[in-house]
């Protein structure tokens, strides 16, 4: 039940994400909170004694996520700076 | 800890005084701080080399199992494998973390707080990911390892080192959640994700198969292997010099760690020969692409970035040798992570060091991003002179270069040594062609570098200098020699629980 809840709360907090992060990562992070989300739904409903150990393998990807979205504000803050990788560092 | 022939303290101290210093690191500053990060560095390094001898002491792989809290058991591998990985994370780390260390006293730009904490939490996580013995801690590991490297290639500040890290997240985020469906498959057909107990539990089972190969898919995007490697140039050529060393020469060895234990050494029956040839192709693919890029890249890093992609390309070729039964196969591989890993981190230790006197160091390591004309390279000019401005960090690039071309006396012709003896027993010639194919790239690419180096400046060349950290590079680049002159300490190693294939 616990497991099958954080696992709706990932698909949700993915769905939430499609729509407030337009740019850079923002195409993928939703789907990777929904992917996770998914699979923990799935593993609290149908194998409720490994629903457990799946959560805490799916709550790794909120790190990530955080991470992800940190780089992107970071990013956003200096948007009008060149864009290339290849540009020379500061 | 249970069941254990090798000291449950000396795993614990390997894994966890590092991330012990790491904790510790997190609030100082100044030289405080350095002084903790000397001291967790030497005492990480010698219960990792400790923790290698008594390894290597073993005539098989000892397993063992850590009981947590709540009942809660990770079983460990104690084998040739993971004494190879900790052995290079352990020289490396000292050599890189020596080297921030000594351009922190002469004044170099103010490091970033969190470099410390995370570097010395990498450290942590590859040994410990060596160390375990289920799939599920090495995916949590894995996870760690990914977010730590992304979040330091970040570190050197600006706009295209973050666009670097984020490009790196993202490909760790996709790889990561390949890898997680995989293990969720192979846990929902085996009912366990112990690598030992794999092979029985997986043996009629066919949407296991599926999950081991949608796991290799994950494995090979982290490594990465070509094409799959669109991250890694950019990653590895914008994070800061005490990072590069550790990303190209270490990190990238982590998935193939996972990788070899997966289908080696837990379920060798499941590997069919397509597959492997499959992997092989896959590799010997890398080895040209890395070759020709190399060939082609502006800036030292650049070069260096794209000589690892061809490199590992070279580690994949020997997974049709060991699938089809040739141990020199794996011998070779092993020795060629070690060998590799310590060439590659000596290689931009020294490279660092040569920018610094050049004329503009940045567009050096960096390069100008514009393909040149092959054979023609504007940016690699600027590095005339090298040899009478830099001569120890020169003679440390020599060194580790004689080793990725596999030239005698170096652990790199070791290396190349064993796969070519694994490939010619069993008349595989095309794998002996690609080997061959990319030592001739490999000494193309690294020629060009080294006769800039020794060209003559138009310019009145400046004064001879070099300092602690020309020192540190060389010594690092002279282990691939001890590594040639003395191979028998790696051959050794390999064959501490070595895969018996069926063939």
């Amino acid at each position: 039940m616990v497991a099958a809840s954080i696992g709706g709360a990932l698909f949700l907090l993915g769905l939430l994400l499609t729509f407030r992060t337009p740019v850079l990562i923002g195409r993928l992070l939703p789907l990777a909170a929904m992917a996770a989300g998914s699979l923990v739904l799935v593993a609290g409903v149908a194998s409720p004694e490994r629903a457990g150990t799946v959560t805490v393998m799916a709550l790794t990807v909120v790190p990530m996520l955080l991470a992800a979205r940190w780089l992107e504000v970071r990013l956003d803050r200096d948007r009008d700076a060149p864009t290339s990788l290849d540009e020379q560092p500061r | 800890m249970t069941g254990a022939t090798i000291p449950g303290t000396l795993l614990f101290a390997a894994v966890a005084l590092p991330a012990l210093g790491a904790a510790a690191s997190w609030p100082l500053r100044g030289r405080v701080r350095s002084a903790v990060v000397a001291a967790t560095i030497l005492a990480s390094a010698a219960a990792a080399l400790r923790l290698v001898v008594t390894i290597a002491r073993h005539p098989d792989a000892a397993t063992l199992e850590l009981t947590g809290p709540a009942g809660l058991t990770v079983p460990l591998v104690a084998d040739g494998l993971a004494a190879a990985l900790i052995l290079l994370v352990a020289l490396v780390g000292t050599a890189v973390g020596v080297h921030a260390l000594l351009e922190d006293r002469a004044g170099s730009p103010r490091r970033h707080p969190g470099h410390w904490p995370l570097s010395l939490l990498l450290w942590s996580g590859l040994t410990a990911l060596a160390l375990v013995g289920d799939l599920l801690s090495a995916y949590l590991l894995l996870e760690l390892i990914g977010l730590c490297g992304a979040l330091l290639v970040t570190f050197r500040g600006g706009r295209a080192p973050l666009l670097a890290g984020a490009r790196y997240l993202v490909a760790e985020l996709v790889a990561s959640l390949t890898m997680l469906f995989g293990v969720a498959l192979v846990w929902w057909q085996a009912g366990t994700v112990v690598y030992s107990e794999l092979a029985a539990a997986l043996a009629d089972a066919p949407l296991g198969w599926v999950g081991l190969a949608v796991i290799t898919v994950g494995l090979l995007v982290k490594m990465p292997l070509a094409p799959l490697h669109i991250w890694l140039p950019a990653a590895h050529t914008q994070a800061p010099s005490a990072v590069s060393p550790f990303l190209s020469g270490v990190m990238v060895k982590a998935a193939v760690l996972v990788l070899a234990r997966l289908w080696f050494l837990s379920t060798p029956d499941l590997l069919t020969e397509d597959a492997a040839r499959l992997l092989g192709g896959m590799g010997a693919l890398a080895v040209v692409w890395g070759g020709l890029t190399a060939l082609r890249s502006t800036g030292l890093k650049r070069l260096v970035a794209a000589s690892t992609v061809s490199q590992l390309g070279l580690l994949l070729l020997s997974v049709p040798l060991v699938a089809a039964g040739a141990l020199q196969g794996w011998t070779g591989a092993l020795v060629l992570v070690v060998s590799h890993g310590v060439a590659k981190a000596a290689m931009l230790l020294a490279i660092t060091c040569m920018a610094e006197s050049a004329a503009d160091a940045e567009v050096v390591l960096v390069g100008d991003g514009r393909p040149p004309p092959m054979g023609h390279d504007p940016q690699l000019h600027r590095l005339s002179g090298s040899a009478t401005r830099r001569p120890v960090a020169l003679l440390a690039f020599g060194i580790a270069a004689l080793s990725l071309v596999g030239l005698p006396p170096t652990g790199g012709f070791i290396a190349k040594w064993y796969l070519l003896l694994g490939a010619v027993a069993l008349e595989r010639w095309w794998v002996v062609a690609v080997i061959l194919l990319g030592t001739l790239l490999t000494a193309a690419y690294l020629t060009r570098f080294l006769l800039q180096a020794f060209a003559t400046p138009e310019e009145d060349p400046p004064a001879r200098a070099w300092d602690g950290r020309d020192v540190v590079a060389l010594l690092l680049a002279t282990s691939t020699l001890v590594f040639g002159l003395l191979p028998r300490l790696l051959v050794d190693l390999a064959q501490v629980g070595a895969p018996v294939m069926v063939s």
